[in-house]
């Protein structure tokens, strides 16, 4: 698999997800397994990292969605952080901005 | 016109390389990085719904984009299994900010939503999804062609008028006239015309500078030789014959256009790098105790500042000007200015006296029609050996005097924009003694730092530091890096700084 590369460490008790490249229908489903195989538990919260995510489509949404329900099932919390270009402006669109914990704007970005 | 066609085997993997190729071609077409996104978006989702739910899978994916009457045509085809739920689901569409299209059916929600006219036709051979983008119009060039012959004109607008704005002319004088109004990215004319012909349209255009460079194409039915020659003699930028097909016409103009726009860039940036150095300042040399510091912050588009100065035995002037504005136009200005001033203070008397420097430059100003469209500021100063300084403004920003033991404060010095008044400006006399300074600038530095005045701006940035020389100048940079970090396209204007220490 290509198109992707996914980093997860869990810090603090925190799951710190990382993805670079492309959240789409060819990575999300692969993404969700590796994550499911090496995390099956619970942790205190997640964190998804988008600095380095250049294209998202609705796969990856669905990905961001079933991460923030893992979250929710556990009582934890859960943020998305450092999210630019094109795929914020489809979180924008789609209205998952107000629903999703976006933490970090381009201007984040920019300087990270 | 086919701007582009490909295959892709009906694997997720694939998505990938269509957004990759597809990319380009769509910014060929003037698009905005936004709608390129939601059309590439668009695109995936249409290819991921097929390659997931077709069963059985197409052998293959074809994507196309073509031109035609302003639009951009996106087809989207393959050999598999219609979908028939298309319409049905275009009617249970969700708007965008519907959060519970993220619930379900979000792929065909995307493509309905982000997409001005999207159609599918299934069918048993091939299935096409249709995207219809209309092309930004004003970002289309626009060719006038001229033409007594109703055919030749319907042929071109038919060959052209997918990818350009063809205005179409039968008659030379009613075309001159219009070319004269809204100079045309491009011209294609026949030769032999009553009224105006060919020859002597081309002739009017070269003769007048403004439509002089507006590249020019015949294309004609005349074989005279003799014509010919006339026709090469006059700048042309090719000759075509009829009949002509529609790829040899497309290709022709294509270069002919791409060849101007490059011309004419690579013309505006040499053009902008003379203009630039010739405004290059040079910092003073020393006067007795007298130490000089300059220093540019300059922005992509750069401003129309500029340092002039002179020196006799016991003094050196110095002026500070800001034309008002950017890029090239206030460069140009500013090079006429330069040369001005540099003639003003050719005389040792008059360079002596900073108010009389202003004086001289109003009247010029007020004299010269094409300098009273601009807005101008000015500061004046000339420093004698014997630390006196002498100041005088023409509505600038007040320069910052540093004393020691005081620290930094402005000079309370004011005076009318050049070319309104004929008064002599006020003088304000200061007396600097050693570890003393002074700071001139120009107010691009207000910009840069966010705050309406330049002098807040550079009071605040100031407090603290010692009196000016190469290292104030350093910090000033470095604090307008800062605060311009990430702004860089939207800083216009120049700042410069002259920093006076004994």
């Amino acid at each position: 698999m290509t198109g992707h590369m996914l980093n997860i460490e869990i810090v603090d008790g925190i799951l710190r997800i990382e993805v670079a490249g492309s959240l789409d229908a060819e990575t999300a489903f692969h993404l969700d397994q590796q994550i499911n195989a090496r995390y099956p538990d619970a942790t205190e919260g997640i964190v998804l990292n988008l600095n380095h995510t250049e294209f998202m489509d609705s796969a990856g949404v669905g990905f961001v969605v079933r991460l923030r329900e893992r979250a929710k099932r556990a009582s934890n919390s859960f943020e998305i952080i450092r999210v630019g270009g094109q795929p914020r402006r489809l979180l924008e669109q789609i209205g998952g901005i107000s629903i999703l914990e976006l933490k970090g704007n381009e201007g984040d970005i920019a300087n990270a | 016109m086919l701007k582009f066609a490909k295959t892709y085997s009906p694997e997720l993997v694939e998505t990938r390389r269509l957004r990759e190729e597809i990319a380009p071609v769509l910014e060929d077409n003037s698009l905005s990085e936004n709608r390129i996104n939601d059309l590439i978006l668009v695109l995936v989702e249409a290819f991921t719904n097929i390659v997931r739910h077709a069963k059985p899978l197409p052998s293959e994916i074809a994507v196309s984009v073509e031109t035609a009457d302003g639009n951009l045509n996106i087809t989207l085809s393959d050999d598999g299994p219609g979908f028939t739920g298309f319409e049905a689901a275009r009617e249970k569409a969700l708007s965008l900010g519907d959060l519970s299209m993220m619930e379900h059916g979000m792929g065909l929600n995307l493509i309905f939503s982000l997409t001005s006219s999207v159609s599918y036709l299934p069918s048993e051979s091939r299935n096409a999804l249709l995207v219809r983008e209309p092309l930004p119009a004003s970002e289309r060039k626009t060719i006038v062609a001229i033409d007594d012959d109703p055919v030749g004109l319907k042929l071109i607008e038919a060959f052209l008028g997918d990818r350009y704005a063809v205005h179409s002319f039968n008659k030379g004088s009613e075309a001159l006239d219009h070319i004269n109004r809204e100079h045309p990215d491009l011209i294609i004319s026949d030769i032999d015309m009553p009224d105006l012909n060919g020859l002597e349209l081309r002739e009017s255009l070269r003769c007048d500078p403004a439509t002089a460079l507006i590249p020019f194409i015949f294309l004609t039915g005349v074989v005279d030789e003799d014509i010919h020659d006339e026709a090469n003699d006059l700048d042309i930028d090719d000759f075509m014959e009829k009949p002509t097909s529609k790829g040899k016409l497309v290709r022709t103009v294509d270069r002919t256009l791409k060849r101007s726009t490059r011309i004419r860039q690579s013309a505006t940036a040499a053009f902008e790098a003379s203009v630039t150095n010739s405004l290059r300042s040079n910092t003073p040399a020393e006067l007795g105790r007298f130490r000089f510091f300059s220093e540019e912050i300059a922005a992509s588009a750069g401003g129309g500042d500029f340092m002039v100065h002179v020196s006799g035995e016991d003094f050196l002037s110095v002026v500070l000007l800001d034309v008002m504005g950017h890029g090239i136009p206030a460069k140009v200005f500013a090079h006429a200015y330069s040369g001005y001033v540099q003639s003003i203070m050719s005389l040792d008397e008059t360079a002596r006296d900073p108010a009389r420097v202003l004086q001289e430059l109003s009247s010029h100003v007020a004299r010269d029609t094409r300098l009273t469209s601009t807005i101008v500021t000015a500061i004046a100063a000339t420093f004698s050996d014997s630390g006196k300084v002498l100041v005088a403004s023409a509505g600038h920003p007040r320069p910052l005097l540093y004393m020691q033991g005081t620290g930094w404060r402005p000079v309370p010095i004011s005076g009318v924009l050049p070319g309104l008044s004929d008064e002599l400006p006020e003088t304000k006399t200061i007396q600097l003694g050693s570890g003393d300074g002074l700071l001139l600038f120009t107010d691009g530095i207000s910009e840069v730092l966010c705050r309406e005045r330049p002098e807040d701006a550079l009071l605040s940035a100031l407090e603290g530091l010692p009196p000016p020389d190469g290292g104030t100048l350093a910090k000033l940079n470095e604090i307008a890096d800062k605060a311009g970090h990430g702004r860089e396209q939207d800083q216009d204007d120049r700042s410069t700084f002259l920093a006076i220490a004994r």
